[in-house]
């Protein structure tokens, strides 16, 4: 069964119509080709798959997209976008929490990455000067397998401070 | 002076994996891809009587089923005991029975609902006490037993030195399996091009060796398969080896006629994907009463599971910790290798050495405790040195691990003095650690580690190829054989290239994914890319400067020793010149 949804993501309107069994994930990532959320164990646990509805972190594969109808969504591939054109573009730079990630070496497969930065974002946006503790209670529910998370909570913190500069 | 080499740059990598571009297996996307999901075994051991995929394969949206029928006749694997379907027999849970491809993973999951398999379940062995039983059941019926492989390594006399001994104590310590847990599950996209050259997208640390095992997988020349690495969620030794699902995805696009992604959900991943091997280890070890160690004799027992891997050959490295970690004048060390109806294991991060350091520095300090000595100066005692060979042959040339041990210790005194100075609140201990209800304590414990690096030699080449590219505009590109798995390579060795041609490391473009553009290396372990990819980089480019100095000689009218490389041009020593 399929039903009609419309999705703003990133700023763009969708008109969709979604398989009712679809979570918001999988829209996302093969009905809108964005791929920056990933899924990592669909049973949100992972966080790989984390953006922002409505303003609220989310993990994508636990929300049916039919429930989605009206929502705003953002995605990794919103942070930091001027007028809908992300990072990397002309004239376009990367977000402070982005560049802290790459400059602290807070990326390695970089599979959790994006989730990692929509948390960071929400945590920055309740939080703007979280100690370390906070961070790590704010990155909490993303897993990394690489890093060990010490260099993540670090380019947070260093991201915290410029935001708040 | 140095340009590249020496700098703390950001990865070349990171931008694109901050940014959601990054391009994971699970991202791949091909025009008229299909879906492929497995059926695996119901139980660890059985008698496979038939499957029927009829009802599956008039599900609409399915476009064919696979089973054993569809198996080349050949098998793979480093102990060739595996087929991607098993036939007659299954022999773990995660045994391949049955598969279908489908215009979506859904219609794929429930098409394999209606496949019906039966079964005469067998008498599993699922412990390798049971599985050396003298009656145990054979894990494969074509063996002589459940034995794959025994180690064995001896050096010096156990008996001498458990003579000169005036402690021996024993321990056992059971070792349990460890899941790698990447991030991204298994992942494969394959495609079948009109000339019948299989393309496989793929998460591998070994490219060129999957497609050697490939073509014995599936029948068909080596020079035919083409690997191109997608960027990898994650490895920590799971992309050291072939592993099923990669010929199965490979035997569905040739049936289905279209390109076919095969991706692990995550309790796929935990059930089929390899382990670190469980292992039962027995250690008996020698002192004397001034606390020289005497004697170390080593008992390891594997269950690698089901099917052999590349994984069984760990205890070579569980050998080196054993024979060379310390200064052990009479070592004795044995590895038996158990088949099981087990899940399957595989090569994971330290290949061996975590276990083995394990029972190591566990019998490290009881020695030190039987001889009542201070466990650091126990260790700095029997600490390896400087220029000295170690009995099982490894040449030690520069070595700090008496001062590493020293200035760990010394760190580890102020940690204590914080604790007696700071009066309630020491510093870093959390916070379970001081109620004084509870039973947590705070301890400080010492192990040290010898690990190989730089190249394993393991394999019968353990080269890599690289070429240096130079194009009319001077911009610089390195095709490597090595790989890149999060770990930083394309960076440092962009900055190994950047250094000798005189730009800067961000602008150097290196490809490094392709099996049809890449030259040959053996993959990506054992610490071995920065200096064996990084030095055939390193020759590469001194090389194409050579060249790049020899026509810029010519039009300056300098000599070749005169002219340097920087800032992107070929300049005069001392001189503004350029070319």
């Amino acid at each position: 069964m399929k039903q009609r949804i419309q999705l703003i993501v990133n700023g763009d309107s969708h008109e969709l119509y979604v398989d009712t069994r679809r979570s918001l994930l999988d829209v996302l990532r093969h009905e809108l080709n964005l791929l920056g959320a990933h899924r990592g164990c669909d049973t949100g646990n992972c966080g790989a798959c984390t953006v922002h509805v409505d303003g609220r972190v989310v993990t994508a594969c636990m929300l049916m997209a039919v429930a989605m109808d009206g929502a705003a969504v953002t995605t990794v591939e919103g942070v930091g976008a001027v007028n809908g054109v992300g990072p990397g573009s002309p004239g376009v730079g990367l977000h402070p929490v982005q560049r802290a990630l790459i400059e602290h070496g807070g990326i390695q497969c970089g599979f959790c990455t994006s989730g990692m930065i929509m948390s960071a974002l929400a945590l920055l946006q309740s939080n703007p000067r979280p100690s370390r503790e906070q961070v790590r209670a704010g990155l909490a529910g993303n897993l990394c397998r690489c890093t060990g998370y010490v260099k993540i909570v670090d380019a947070v913190l260093a991201a915290a401070e410029e935001l708040g500069a | 002076m140095s340009a590249a080499v020496g700098r703390r740059l950001p990865k070349l990598d990171a931008p694109a994996k901050a940014t959601g571009r990054a391009t994971y297996g699970h991202d791949v996307k091909l025009p008229g891809m299909l879906h492929g999901r497995i059926l695996y075994s119901r139980y660890p051991h059985a008698r496979v009587l038939d499957v029927d995929t009829s009802r599956a394969e008039q599900l609409p949206g399915v476009k064919c089923a696979l089973t054993a029928a569809d198996n080349p006749p050949t098998q793979f694997g480093y102990g060739k005991d595996n087929t991607p379907f098993k036939g007659d027999v299954v022999r773990s849970l995660r045994d391949e029975v049955a598969a279908v491809v489908a215009t979506h993973p859904d219609i794929a999951a429930e098409a394999l609902e209606l496949i019906r398999v039966k079964y005469e379940p067998l008498q599993p062995v699922l412990t390798v006490e049971d599985a050396l039983a003298p009656d145990a059941p054979l894990v494969h019926a074509d063996r002589e037993s459940n034995r794959f492989i025994t180690y064995n390594y001896n050096h010096g006399d156990l008996r001498k030195g458990e003579a000169e001994s005036d402690v021996v104590l024993e321990t056992t310590c059971d070792l349990p399996y460890v899941t790698h847990a990447c991030m991204e599950t298994s992942v494969v996209v394959a495609h079948f091009d009109d000339r019948g050259h299989l393309t496989l997208w793929s998460t591998t640390q070994i490219p060129f060796l999957l497609q050697r095992d490939l073509s014995e997988a599936l029948d068909i020349p080596g020079s035919r398969i083409r690997i191109i690495q997608t960027a990898i969620g994650g490895a920590f030794g799971r992309g050291l080896d072939i592993y099923p699902y990669e010929p199965i995805a490979a035997l569905m696009a040739r049936k289905s006629g279209k390109p076919v992604r095969l991706a692990f959900s995550r309790h796929e991943e935990f059930l089929v994907s390899p382990a670190r091997q469980p292992a039962r280890t027995h250690i008996r070890a020698g002192a004397r009463a001034d606390g020289r160690i005497t004697f170390r004799d080593v008992e390891v027992t594997l269950d690698i599971g089901a099917y052999v891997s590349w994984g069984s050959v760990t205890p070579l490295v569980m050998m080196e910790t054993t024979a060379s970690l310390y200064r052990v004048p009479h070592v004795r060390f044995q590895a038996d290798c158990i088949y099981t109806n087990n899940l399957i294991t595989g090569a994971m991060r330290g290949y061996g050495n975590p276990q083995s350091t394990f029972f190591v520095e566990t019998t490290m300090d009881q020695l030190a405790e039987a001889v009542d000595m201070d466990p650091v100066q126990f260790r700095l005692l029997n600490a390896n040195r400087p220029n000295e060979e170690t009995p099982q042959g490894l040449k030690i040339t520069s070595c700090g691990m008496k001062e590493c041990l020293q200035a760990v210790a010394a760190a580890a005194d102020r940690s204590r003095g914080v604790v007696a100075d700071g009066g309630d609140e020491p510093l870093g201990i959390p916070s379970m650690f001081r109620s004084p209800r509870s039973k947590l304590r705070r301890g400080i414990g010492f192990a040290a580690t010898l690990n190989v690096g730089g190249g394993a030699r393991i394999y019968r080449s353990d080269g890599c190829g690289a070429t240096v590219k130079i194009d009319d505009f001077g911009h610089v590109s390195l095709i490597t054989g090595s790989s890149e798995i999060g770990q930083g390579s394309e960076t440092v060795l962009a900055q190994i290239v950047a250094e000798v041609l005189g730009v800067d490391p961000g602008t150097v473009t290196v490809l490094n994914s392709d099996t049809d553009v890449k030259p040959w290396d053996v993959g990506v372990h054992a610490s071995r890319t920065t200096f064996i990819a990084g030095n055939a980089a390193h020759i590469a480019a001194l090389r194409a400067r050579a060249q790049l100095f020899e026509t810029a000689a010519e039009m300056l009218g300098e000599d070749e020793d005169q002219l340097v490389a920087r800032d992107g041009q070929i300049a005069v020593r001392g001189g503004a010149a350029v070319a």
